[in-house]
């Protein structure tokens, strides 16, 4: 059934700029065929890089359950690291019905990226993200350990709806005027679709390239040693109420 | 039916509701800023494809953020009202359900809307003020033919809970098919006018989402014709007595599994 979820999403997403781009030839700085291989890339992206188990680490800590995995012999954010992979390739494997679907019954114009630079430099960016959306999505969960309300949904909630926006997941952020634009693009959630989906569509130069990839190392590197040091807080603070 | 009793029922689970709601404040502030957030979001967005491009299929901005509000408008009342089926299937599968069906009020309303969200209201208000401002210079005939329309939608949608929740009962499937309904919904978020004539018979005939969100925003703006408002009383009726039929018959399939 999530499944069918995640197909309608992208239905819906892909139907809408269709509709748009019946009656424009140009939005922005995208015609059709680049905006429909954004929005049926975007939904890769989704898979490899926002699907996650993370939201397991709060219901641990808000029900006590982490007592459970604290006294296994195995580092206990890897292991949630590790099924989060799991997830990602499920997400990954049925997405992949889901898109020939679209490509077998709606044949759309899709953009192939032929140079294999840019491609490697988006599989790059690509697994860059994933680890800066674990690290946040983990720092997220860990909030849990002060505000145990609701197994941490409420803090989750609003972390989906504001990262959904503005990781270029409504719409590309180059849309948006430039102020707002160059601001969200140095923010780690651009680098989960909006960045990685620039580098595949060649629309960022060499230079804008390493630009965006220091960004992301820089918030790979600031977001892993706050997640550690909230770590290492939380469990003093962990009471492992519920059990 | 006893609707003086049904409405004192429905206040007095609204006022537990508030009072649950209350007793997680932090929760019940973050969920409402969350669904601001979101709504802030999308009607930016809007605004900005709609300001890089021309009319699409006709509507100009202010029309587009009229569906848009409709939309936003349907789509709260029906949490707002109806936010029960969310929880419906814990109530399934674990056999609770019995203890609903032993009251001397209808299982079906149990079901629905004794769980009125009332985190939904804040936006609701500040949509239906939005509403009213865009729309000041309404005729009385639209405002009319709106209302009517707007009855006909909050028919569907009430059909569409009462079949998801017959669906529940005889699948334990419930909350994915909320969500689904939910998700397929956001399709309406602009007119079914611009999609693709079979993508728009399905929205405006076997999933009739054009009902619920697009016709009514056009009896407002005057630019429904008259064949689709019969369209609409007649669906909305039928639906509904043919979802009050599944859920009797869902009743007699339920198995009180667990209890």
């Amino acid at each position: 059934m999530w499944q069918f979820r995640a197909f309608f999403l992208l239905l819906g997403g892909y139907f809408f700029w269709y509709a748009v781009y019946r009656f424009n030839n140009q939005i922005g700085v995208y015609d059709e065929k680049l905006m429909l291989t954004y929005v049926l890339l975007s939904s890769f992206l989704q898979s490899l890089i926002l699907t996650s188990r993370n939201f397991q680490i709060a219901e641990d800590i808000a029900t006590g359950k982490l007592n459970n995995r604290l006294i296994k012999p195995v580092n206990y954010l890897k292991s949630m690291f590790s099924l989060d992979l799991g997830a990602k390739a499920a997400s990954i494997f049925f997405l992949f019905f889901q898109l020939a679907i679209i490509f077998m019954v709606l044949k759309p114009p899709f953009f192939i990226q032929k140079d294999p630079l840019k491609l490697l430099s988006f599989i790059l960016v690509s697994l860059g993200g994933l680890f800066v959306y674990f690290y946040l999505s983990s720092l997220i969960s860990l909030v849990t350990f002060w505000y145990p309300e609701d197994y941490g949904w409420p803090a989750r909630f609003l972390f989906m709806v504001v990262n959904n926006f503005l990781s270029g997941g409504v719409l590309p952020l180059d849309i948006l005027p430039p102020a707002i634009f160059n601001f969200l693009r140095l923010l780690p959630p651009a680098h989960f679709i909006f960045f990685p989906l620039q580098v595949y569509l060649g629309k960022v130069n060499n230079f804008e390239f390493f630009q965006g990839f220091l960004v992301m190392i820089f918030w790979l590197i600031v977001l892993k040693i706050i997640t550690d040091f909230v770590w290492q807080k939380g469990l003093k603070n962990y009471t492992a109420v519920g059990i | 039916m006893n609707l003086k009793k049904y409405f004192y029922l429905w206040c007095r689970t609204t006022i537990l509701s508030l009072q649950s709601k209350l007793s997680r404040r932090g929760s019940s502030v973050i969920f409402i800023l969350g669904k601001f957030i979101r709504f802030t979001f999308y009607i930016f967005s809007l605004l900005v494809v709609l300001g890089k491009s021309q009319k699409i299929a006709g509507f100009d901005i202010k029309q587009m953020i009229n569906f848009f509000l409709i939309f936003n408008l349907f789509d709260l009342l029906g949490q707002f009202f109806f936010r029960g089926i969310y929880w419906f299937r814990g109530k399934i599968v674990s056999g609770m359900f019995d203890l609903s069906l032993i009251k001397p009020v209808s299982p079906l309303f149990q079901v629905l809307i004794t769980d009125t969200d009332l985190l939904d209201l804040p936006l609701l208000l500040i949509v239906i003020a939005m509403l009213i401002r865009q729309n000041l210079n309404i005729s009385l005939i639209n405002l009319a033919l709106f209302i009517l329309l707007s009855l006909a939608a909050f028919l569907v949608i009430t059909s569409f809970h009462i079949l998801i929740a017959s669906i529940g009962i005889i699948t334990t499937e419930v909350d994915n098919m909320v969500w689904i309904y939910r998700d397929l919904t956001l399709l309406a978020r602009v007119p079914v006018d611009i999609y693709l004539g079979s993508v728009r018979v399905f929205l405006t005939f076997i999933l009739p989402l054009a009902v619920i969100f697009t016709f009514p925003a056009k009896a407002m703006m005057g630019i429904l014709a008259w064949p689709w408002i019969i369209y609409s009383l007649i669906f909305s009726s039928c639906i509904l007595f043919f979802a009050l039929k599944f859920w009797h018959f869902s009743l007699r399939k339920y198995s009180s599994a667990s209890s």
